[in-house]
C-alpha cells in the first residue's frame, strides 16, 4: 500500500481522530442539540474519510458511499431526529446519565486505551489502508456502545448505535476498503429503516407512557 | 420356540396397542368391557410369551431398519426380563378382568384407559429393548404415561401434588439412568445392549463403578428404595385402584429389573462393595419402609409403604447375589438372584390383589381410613376371602408364596459365612434386619385387616358398604396366583432356574431340587424345605377339629348367650383402634419417627367421664424435611439470587453485552501476547 | 429448476404480503399468510431433495448459495412459517372479531409478518456474509413491528428492547464479519469473492489466525443476541411474552434458528485453522444459557416467559451440542433444532389460545384448562412433556444425543454439569404448565371461544404428530438431510 506518511494518509489518520473526538463529544453532551450536532458533525467527517479512500483506491462505489454518508448520516437523520424531537417531544435536554459526566470520560479514555493494545499491528499482520486507524475505528465502536449504556433517554441510545455503525464504516473503510456494494447498501438501507422504525417505536412508547426515558420502561421484569 | 415367544409378545403389544386406540369406546359399559378384555387378552399373550423364553432360556436380538447416529431399533427376548414379562402379563390379565367392576365408562374413563394400555406397552418396550435408545423412550414413556395414569381424578384433593411427586422424582432418576447408559456406551462405543454387556469388562473400573452407583441411585428412584421412595405414599393412595396396582405391581419391579440388568449382564462380575451397597441399602430400606407401614392409618398408604420393604427385601436378595458372585460361590450367588426374581412375581400378585381390593373398599365405603372400616368381613364376604388370601401372602405366612420366597431368601442370607468374614458379617446384619421387617409386616397387616375387616364397622360408611355384584374375576386370577405359586412352588423353581441359568451360568437345579417336591438352599445339609408337604399338613391338621365336629354333631347342645361382662350391646368404640394397636411401635422408635402429639380433652376428669377426646399424631417426614426441602430451598434461593439480573432496566442488559464485547476485546489483546 | 425452488421459498411468503392491502379483512389475510407458508414449505421440502441428490445451488458469486446446511435450515423454518401462518389464521380473526385489532393492524401484522418470513427465509440462502447480515438485521426490523403490534404499554416497552439490544448486538456482528473480511485479505480473490462462504470455507486453513479469532468472538456476541444466547439474552422474554402468539412462534422457533446458522457458519470457517477454539467459547455461552434458562423458570409465573426461557434453554443446549462438536453433537445439534422448532411453535400457538380466552399470560389464572377446552389442555399437557425432553417426543432423541456427545469428549464432567440443569428445567417449567392443564376450572375462566376452534386445533395436532413421529423414527430423507449437511462443513 501507499506509505505511511503519505498527505492520503495524514489527512485519513486527522479525519479518524476528530471522528473519534466527536464521539467523546457525543459522550460528554447535555444538551439534544449538541448531541445531534456532533453524531452530523461525526459523519461528515466519515463521508470525507470515505471520500479520501475513494480517491486512493479510485473506487466509484466508494464515492457514492461517501454521497450516501454526507447526505444520510450527516443531514438526512441529524435534521429528521431534531425535527422530531422538538415536535412531537418537545424538549433539549437529556439530563438522565447513568454515571456521572467524568466517570463515563474516563471509562472512554480507557476503552480507547484498549482498542489501540488489541488493535496493533502485531495483531493485524496482513496489509491495511491506514495502520492508524485501525484503532480509532474500535474505539468509536465501544465509545458508541458506552453512550448506549449510560443514557437513559431512548433517542439517545439510538444515537449511541448509530455512533457504534459510524465507527463500523471506519473500520471497514480503514481495514478492508470496502464491503461489496450490495453489502453497504443493504446495510444502509438497514439503517434508515432502523431509525424509521425507532422513531415510530419512540412516538408510541411518548404517547402511552408520556415518557421516552428508558428508566420508565419497567414494567417487564424477571 | 423364539419364533412362537416373538410372535406371542407381538400380539400383547398389538393388543394393547389396539386397547389404547379403540379407548374411547370405554364411554359405554359394553365398550369398556371390550377394551378391558383386551388388554387382558394382551396380558395372557405375554404371560404365555415370556413363559416360554423364561422356561426354554433362550436370548435372541433383532434390529428393525437401519440404524443411524442415534440410535436403532433393536429388540431382544432375555431371560431375566422373561420373568419380569411373565408378571406384567399377569398384572394386565388380572386389571383387565377387574377393570368392569370398578371403572364408571364415560370420557374420563376412557382417556383412563388409552394412557393405560400405552403404559403396558411402554413397560413391555422397557423389557424387550435391546438398545439404549429403544430403552431410554420406553422407560420414560413408562413413566409419563404412569404418570396421566394417576391423574385419573385431577380434580381430587392431593391428586396433582402425588403425582408431580412421581413424576418430577421420576425425571430425576431419568437422568440419573440417562448418565450411566450414556457413559456405559461412550465408553464401549456402542448402543445395542448385547453388545454393552460384552464389551464392558475391558471399561475402566472407576468408570465402570460409577455407571453402578449411578443406576443404583437412578433406578432405585423408580424402585422406591430408601431415601428415594417418597413419591410412593403419595402417588399410590391417590391414583385409581388398578393404577395403584400396576404402579406398584409392575412399574416398581422395573425399577428392580434395571438394577439387575446393570448389575448381572451389563456391568457382569464387580467387585465385592457393589454387593455390599446393594445389600446394606435394601435393608435399610426395608425396615425404614415396614416402620412407617405399621403406624400408618390410611389403608393405601400402608400398602405404599409396605411396598417399599419388599423391594428392599428384593434389593437386599439382588445385593446379596451379588456378593456371592464376588465371593466365588457361583451356586450361591445364581441362588439368590432366583430367589430375589420370585419375591418380585410373588409380592406382585399379592400387592396388586391388594391394591385392587383396596380400592373396592375405598369405593364402597367412601374413605381408606382404617379407623372408619371394620366388620367388612360380614357385609363383604366375598372381598373379604380374597383380601385375607392376599394378607396372608403378603404377611409370609405358610403355606403362601411370600413365605416360601422369603424362606429362600433367609437361607442364602444365613448362608453369609461362606465367603470372606467382613462381607458376611454384612449378610448376617442384613438377615437380621430382614427377619425384623418381617415380623413388623405381620403386625402391619394383622393391623390392616383386623382393623379394617374383622370386628363390627366404626363407622356409618362402613356400615353401608356392599359388594358390587360384578364378578371377582381378576382378584381370583390373582389369589389363584397366589396359590399356584406356593402349592406349585418346586415347577417355579425349575422354571427359575433356567432364568437364573441363563443370566448367570450355573445350573441350579441339583443344589435346589434334590427330590420333586423338596427345596434345598443351593448347599447339602444347610435347610430343607417342602411346601407341598406342608401345605398337606396344614389342611390335614386343620381337618381334626373339623372332624371334632362333625363326629360331635349329633350330640345335644345348649344355647346360650355367652357371659360378656354385663354390656347391653356391642358399641363399635369399644374395639381396638389402629392408633392404639400400634403404639407400642411408636413408643419404641419415637426416635426415627419424631411424633407430634396432640390430644385434646373435653374436660379433665381423671375417672374417664371427660368426654370427647381429639389424638393427633403427626409423623416428622423425615426424608422430605432433611434431604429434599434442602434441595429445593437452594436452588429457589438461587432462582432468587440470579433474579435481579433481569431487572427490566434497558441500560443494564445493554452493558451485559457491553461487557461482553469489552472482555473479547480484553482476551483477544491477551492472547495476541 | 433449483433457483426456482429457492426463490419461491422466500417469493411465496412475500407474496402474501400484498394480500391484506388489496381489501381483505383478518380472514383473507390469515389465510394469505397460511397459504405463503405452506407454498414455501412444499418449495422447501422439494428444493432440500435435489440440493441433498446434486449439487449445492451456487450462483451470482456466491450471493445465492444453497447447499445441504442450507436446506435443511430452510425447511425448519419453512416449516415454523406454516404453523405459525395457520395460526394466524385464529389469531386474527378473533382478535378481530372482539374489536381488538384494527384493520390498519390487521394489515401491518399480514404485511410484516410476511417480510419478516421472506427475510429469513432468504438470509438461509445466500453465501455473502454480509448480505447475511443486512437480511438478518432487516429481519430484525420487521419482527420488531411484529412485537409491538398489539400497542399495548407493555409490548411497546418490549419492542424498544428488543430492537435496541438487537441491533447494538447485531452491529457487533457487522463488526465481526469485518475482520472474517479482513482474515481473508491475503487470498487472492476477487472483493465480492472474498466475503462469500463458499470461498472462505475453501480456503479456511489459510485464513489468518489472530484476527479470525475476534472475527468469531464478535460474531457469536452479535448473532448470540439474536440466538439469545446468555448474557445476551435479556430482550427475549420480554418480546417473545408481548408479541401475538403466532408472531412469538416465529421469534422463537424461527428467528433463532437463523441467528445459529450464521454462528455454525462463521464457526465452521474457524475450525481448520483455530482448531477448539469456537467450541470452548461455544460451551461456555452454551452452559451459561442453559443455566439462565433453567434458573429464570423457577418461579416464572407468566407463561409465555417461561415458553421464552424456556427457548434460551434449547438454544444453550444446541450450542452445547455443536461445543461439544463430533458427529453425535452436531447431529444431535441440528435435530433438536428442528424439534425444538416445531415443539415451540405448537406450545406458543396454545398460549395464543389459552391468551384468547382467559385474556391473561399469568398461569396462576388459568386452571382446569383439560375440563375448560380439552384440546387445547390436551396439547399443552403434551407440548410441555414434547418440549421438555420426555419420550416418545423427538425433542428427547436429540437432547439424549448430545448428552451422549458431553460423556464422549475430554471433559466428561460437564455431562454432569448439564444433566441437573437439565431436570431442574423440568420440574420448573412442568410445575406452571401443568398447574395449568390440570385441577377444576377457576371461577375467571371461560370466556368466549377463540373464532374456530376446530381450524386453530390443525396446526397444534399436525406439529404434535410430527414431533411424535420423530421421537419413534428418523425418516431416511431427514437423515440424509442431516449428514449431508454435517459433511458440508467439515
Amino acid at each position: 500500500m501507499t506509505q505511511a506518511t503519505s498527505p492520503d494518509t495524514i489527512l485519513l489518520n486527522l479525519a479518524s481522530v476528530l471522528i473519534l473526538l466527536c464521539a467523546f463529544a457525543c459522550l460528554g453532551s447535555k444538551l439534544f442539540d449538541r448531541y445531534l450536532g456532533y453524531y452530523a458533525l461525526q459523519s461528515v467527517l466519515l463521508s470525507a474519510a470515505a471520500a479520501i479512500v475513494a480517491e486512493k483506491l479510485d473506487s466509484p462505489a466508494l464515492w457514492a458511499l461517501a454521497v450516501l454518508t454526507l447526505l444520510i448520516k450527516g443531514l438526512g437523520i441529524p435534521v429528521a431526529t431534531r425535527r422530531y424531537l422538538v415536535a412531537r417531544l418537545s424538549l433539549k435536554r437529556d439530563a438522565a446519565i447513568t454515571l456521572g459526566l467524568s466517570t463515563s470520560l474516563i471509562i472512554g479514555a480507557g476503552l480507547t486505551a484498549l482498542a489501540y493494545f488489541a488493535m496493533r499491528p502485531a495483531t493485524l499482520p496482513g496489509p491495511l489502508l491506514d495502520t492508524a486507524a485501525v484503532p480509532l475505528a474500535m474505539a468509536v465502536v465501544l465509545l458508541g456502545g458506552l453512550c448506549m449504556v449510560v443514557r437513559r433517554h431512548t433517542i439517545a441510545q439510538l444515537l449511541g448505535w448509530l455512533i457504534v455503525e459510524n465507527g463500523a464504516f471506519l473500520g471497514a473503510i480503514t481495514l478492508v476498503a470496502t464491503f461489496p456494494f450490495i453489502v453497504e447498501a443493504g446495510i444502509f438501507l438497514d439503517l434508515v429503516a432502523g431509525v424509521l422504525i425507532m422513531l415510530a417505536l419512540v412516538s408510541g412508547l411518548a404517547q402511552r407512557l408520556a415518557s421516552a426515558s428508558a428508566s420508565d420502561l419497567r414494567r417487564l421484569k424477571g | 420356540m423364539t419364533g412362537v415367544a416373538a410372535i406371542l409378545l407381538l400380539c400383547a403389544a398389538v393388543l394393547w396397542l389396539a386397547a389404547a386406540s379403540f379407548a374411547f369406546l370405554a364411554r359405554t359399559r359394553a365398550g369398556l368391557a371390550a377394551c378391558a378384555a383386551t388388554s387382558a387378552l394382551g396380558g395372557t399373550a405375554a404371560v404365555a410369551g415370556g413363559g416360554i423364553v423364561a422356561l426354554h432360556g433362550t436370548e435372541a436380538s433383532r434390529t428393525i431398519g437401519a440404524g443411524n447416529v442415534v440410535g436403532a431399533v433393536t429388540l431382544q427376548l432375555s431371560p431375566l426380563a422373561a420373568a419380569f414379562i411373565v408378571l406384567l402379563g399377569l398384572i394386565a390379565l388380572a386389571i383387565g378382568l377387574f377393570a368392569p367392576r370398578y371403572h364408571r365408562p364415560g370420557s374420563g374413563s376412557a382417556f383412563y384407559f388409552c394412557v393405560y394400555n400405552v403404559a403396558l406397552l411402554a413397560s413391555l418396550g422397557v423389557l424387550v429393548a435391546g438398545n439404549v435408545v429403544v430403552f431410554l423412550v420406553a422407560w420414560e414413556s413408562m413413566t409419563v404415561f404412569s404418570y396421566l395414569l394417576i391423574m385419573r381424578h385431577h380434580q381430587w384433593r392431593g391428586v396433582m401434588a402425588g403425582g408431580f411427586l412421581f413424576l418430577a422424582l421420576g425425571e430425576a432418576g431419568f437422568a440419573l439412568i440417562v448418565a450411566a447408559f450414556a457413559i456405559l456406551s461412550v465408553k464401549t462405543g456402542t448402543l445395542d445392549l448385547a453388545a454393552m454387556a460384552a464389551r464392558s469388562h475391558a471399561v475402566p473400573g472407576a468408570w465402570r463403578s460409577t455407571v453402578f452407583v449411578l443406576a443404583l441411585i437412578g433406578f432405585g428412584f423408580k424402585a422406591g428404595l430408601v431415601p428415594l421412595h417418597i413419591w410412593l405414599p403419595e402417588a399410590h393412595p391417590v391414583a385409581p385402584a388398578d393404577g395403584s396396582g400396576f404402579l406398584s405391581g409392575l412399574v416398581i419391579k422395573l425399577g428392580v429389573y434395571g438394577i439387575m440388568l446393570f448389575a448381572f449382564q451389563l456391568l457382569a462380575g464387580g467387585p465385592m462393595w457393589w454387593g455390599v451397597l446393594a445389600t446394606v441399602i435394601g435393608a435399610v430400606t426395608a425396615v425404614v419402609g415396614v416402620l412407617y407401614a405399621v403406624i400408618e392409618e390410611d389403608f393405601k398408604r400402608l400398602l405404599a409403604f409396605h411396598s417399599v420393604e419388599n423391594i428392599g427385601i428384593i434389593v437386599t436378595a439382588t445385593g446379596a447375589a451379588m456378593m456371592f458372585r464376588a465371593g466365588h460361590q457361583p451356586a450361591l450367588g445364581a441362588y439368590m438372584l432366583l430367589a430375589a426374581i420370585y419375591h418380585t412375581v410373588n409380592h406382585g400378585t399379592y400387592k396388586t390383589l391388594l391394591f385392587l381390593e383396596a380400592g373396592v373398599v375405598e369405593h364402597a365405603t367412601g374413605t381408606r381410613d382404617l379407623d372408619r372400616l371394620g366388620g367388612l368381613a360380614r357385609l363383604m364376604p366375598r372381598t373379604s376371602v380374597v383380601t385375607l388370601i392376599g394378607t396372608l401372602g403378603i404377611a409370609g405366612l405358610p403355606p403362601l408364596n411370600g413365605f416360601v420366597s422369603e424362606w429362600l431368601i433367609f437361607q442364602g442370607l444365613f448362608q453369609g459365612f461362606r465367603i470372606q468374614p467382613l462381607a458376611g458379617v454384612v449378610l448376617v446384619l442384613a438377615g437380621a434386619a430382614l427377619a425384623l421387617s418381617g415380623g413388623l409386616a405381620v403386625m402391619a397387616f394383622a393391623h390392616a385387616y383386623g382393623i379394617g375387616f374383622l370386628g363390627i364397622p366404626r363407622s356409618r360408611a362402613a356400615a353401608q358398604a356392599r359388594e358390587t355384584g360384578q364378578p371377582l374375576a381378576g382378584a381370583a386370577v390373582l389369589a389363584g396366583a397366589c396359590v399356584a405359586l406356593s402349592l406349585g412352588a418346586p415347577a417355579v423353581l425349575i422354571a427359575l432356574g433356567q432364568v437364573a441359568r441363563a443370566v448367570t451360568g450355573v445350573q441350579l437345579r441339583p443344589v435346589l431340587l434334590p427330590g420333586k417336591l423338596t427345596i434345598i438352599p443351593a448347599h447339602l445339609n444347610f435347610a430343607a424345605f417342602s411346601p407341598t408337604y406342608l401345605a398337606v399338613f396344614l389342611v390335614g391338621v386343620s381337618a381334626v377339629p373339623l372332624l371334632i365336629y362333625l363326629v360331635g354333631r349329633g350330640a345335644r347342645t345348649r344355647t346360650v348367650p355367652v357371659w360378656d361382662g354385663g354390656m347391653l350391646r356391642f358399641r363399635p368404640r369399644m374395639q381396638y383402634t389402629g392408633a392404639a394397636f400400634a403404639n407400642p411401635i411408636k413408643v419404641t422408635f419415637g426416635r426415627l419417627y419424631q411424633p407430634e402429639f396432640h390430644v385434646e380433652r373435653a374436660s379433665d376428669d381423671p375417672a374417664g367421664r371427660s368426654g370427647p377426646v381429639r389424638y393427633d399424631f403427626h409423623v416428622l417426614p423425615l426424608f422430605q424435611r432433611y434431604l429434599y426441602d434442602p434441595v429445593v430451598a437452594a436452588v429457589r434461593s438461587l432462582a432468587r439470587f440470579v433474579r435481579p439480573l433481569q431487572s427490566g432496566d434497558v441500560n443494564l442488559y445493554l452493558l451485559y453485552i457491553f461487557l461482553v464485547v469489552v472482555i473479547a476485546y480484553l482476551f483477544y489483546l491477551i492472547q495476541s501476547y | 429448476m433449483t433457483l426456482t425452488l429457492a426463490i419461491l421459498t422466500w417469493a411465496l411468503p412475500l407474496a402474501s404480503a400484498i394480500v391484506p392491502w388489496v381489501g381483505t379483512r383478518a380472514r383473507g389475510t390469515g389465510i394469505a399468510v397460511a397459504a405463503g407458508g405452506a407454498g414455501s414449505l412444499a418449495a422447501a421440502i422439494t428444493l432440500a431433495a435435489r440440493i441433498v441428490s446434486g449439487h449445492p445451488l451456487k450462483l451470482l458469486g456466491g450471493l445465492v448459495y444453497v447447499d445441504s446446511l442450507s436446506a435443511f435450515f430452510v425447511v425448519t423454518v419453512a416449516l415454523v412459517v406454516t404453523l405459525a401462518g395457520w395460526g394466524s389464521y385464529s389469531y386474527l380473526r378473533a382478535e378481530e372479531e372482539r374489536g381488538e385489532l384494527s384493520p390498519l393492524q390487521v394489515r401491518l401484522y399480514g404485511t410484516f409478518f410476511a417480510a419478516f418470513a421472506a427475510l429469513m427465509l432468504a438470509a438461509l440462502q445466500t453465501g455473502n456474509l454480509g448480505l447475511l447480515w443486512v437480511l438478518v438485521e432487516a429481519s430484525t426490523l420487521a419482527s420488531a413491528v411484529l412485537v409491538a403490534l398489539e400497542a399495548r404499554a407493555t409490548s411497546l416497552e418490549a419492542a424498544w428492547k428488543y430492537i435496541i439490544i438487537s441491533s447494538f448486538g447485531v452491529t457487533i456482528a457487522l463488526v465481526g464479519t469485518l475482520f472474517v473480511y479482513y482474515s481473508a485479505t491475503s487470498l487472492h480473490l476477487s472483493p465480492d469473492q472474498r466475503l462469500t462462504w463458499p470461498a472462505l470455507f475453501a480456503h479456511a486453513s489459510v485464513l489468518q489466525a489472530p484476527s479470525l479469532r475476534l472475527a468469531f468472538l464478535l460474531v457469536l456476541i452479535g448473532y448470540g443476541t439474536k440466538v439469545g444466547l446468555a448474557p445476551m439474552h435479556t430482550w427475549l422474554p420480554d418480546a417473545h411474552s408481548e408479541a401475538p402468539s403466532p408472531a412469538s412462534a416465529m421469534l422463537s422457533a424461527a428467528l433463532l434458528n437463523t441467528g445459529m446458522y450464521a454462528i455454525i457458519r462463521i464457526q465452521a470457517l474457524t475450525t481448520p485453522e483455530l482448531g477448539r477454539y469456537a467450541n470452548d467459547v461455544l460451551l461456555i455461552f452454551g452452559f451459561a444459557s442453559v443455566l439462565i434458562g433453567a434458573l429464570f423458570m423457577i418461579g416464572c409465573e407468566n407463561f409465555k416467559r417461561l415458553f421464552a426461557y424456556s427457548s434460551i434453554e434449547h438454544m444453550g443446549l444446541i450450542a452445547v451440542g455443536l461445543g461439544f462438536g463430533g458427529v453425535i453433537g452436531i447431529y444431535g445439534a441440528l435435530l433438536l433444532t428442528l424439534n425444538h422448532a416445531i415443539g415451540k411453535s405448537v406450545l406458543f400457538l396454545t398460549s395464543g389460545e389459552v391468551v384468547l380466552r382467559y385474556r391473561t399470560r399469568d398461569a396462576s389464572e388459568v386452571r382446569g384448562l383439560l375440563q375448560v377446552a380439552p384440546l387445547t389442555g390436551l396439547v399443552l399437557l403434551l407440548g410441555t412433556l414434547a418440549i421438555l425432553g420426555s419420550p416418545p417426543f423427538g425433542v428427547f432423541l436429540s437432547e439424549f444425543t448430545i448428552v451422549r456427545a458431553s460423556f464422549a469428549g475430554q471433559a466428561s464432567w460437564l455431562g454432569f454439569v448439564l444433566l441437573p440443569l437439565l431436570v431442574v428445567a423440568f420440574v420448573a417449567f412442568a410445575r406452571t404448565t401443568l398447574g395449568m392443564v390440570f385441577g377444576s376450572r377457576q371461577g375467571r375462566a371461560a370466556g368466549l371461544a377463540s373464532g374456530s376452534p376446530l381450524v386453530g386445533a390443525v396446526p397444534l395436532v399436525a406439529g404434535l404428530g410430527l414431533l411424535l413421529v420423530l421421537g419413534v423414527w428418523i425418516p431416511g430423507g431427514l437423515n440424509e438431510l442431516i449428514l449431508h449437511s454435517m459433511r458440508s462443513i467439515t
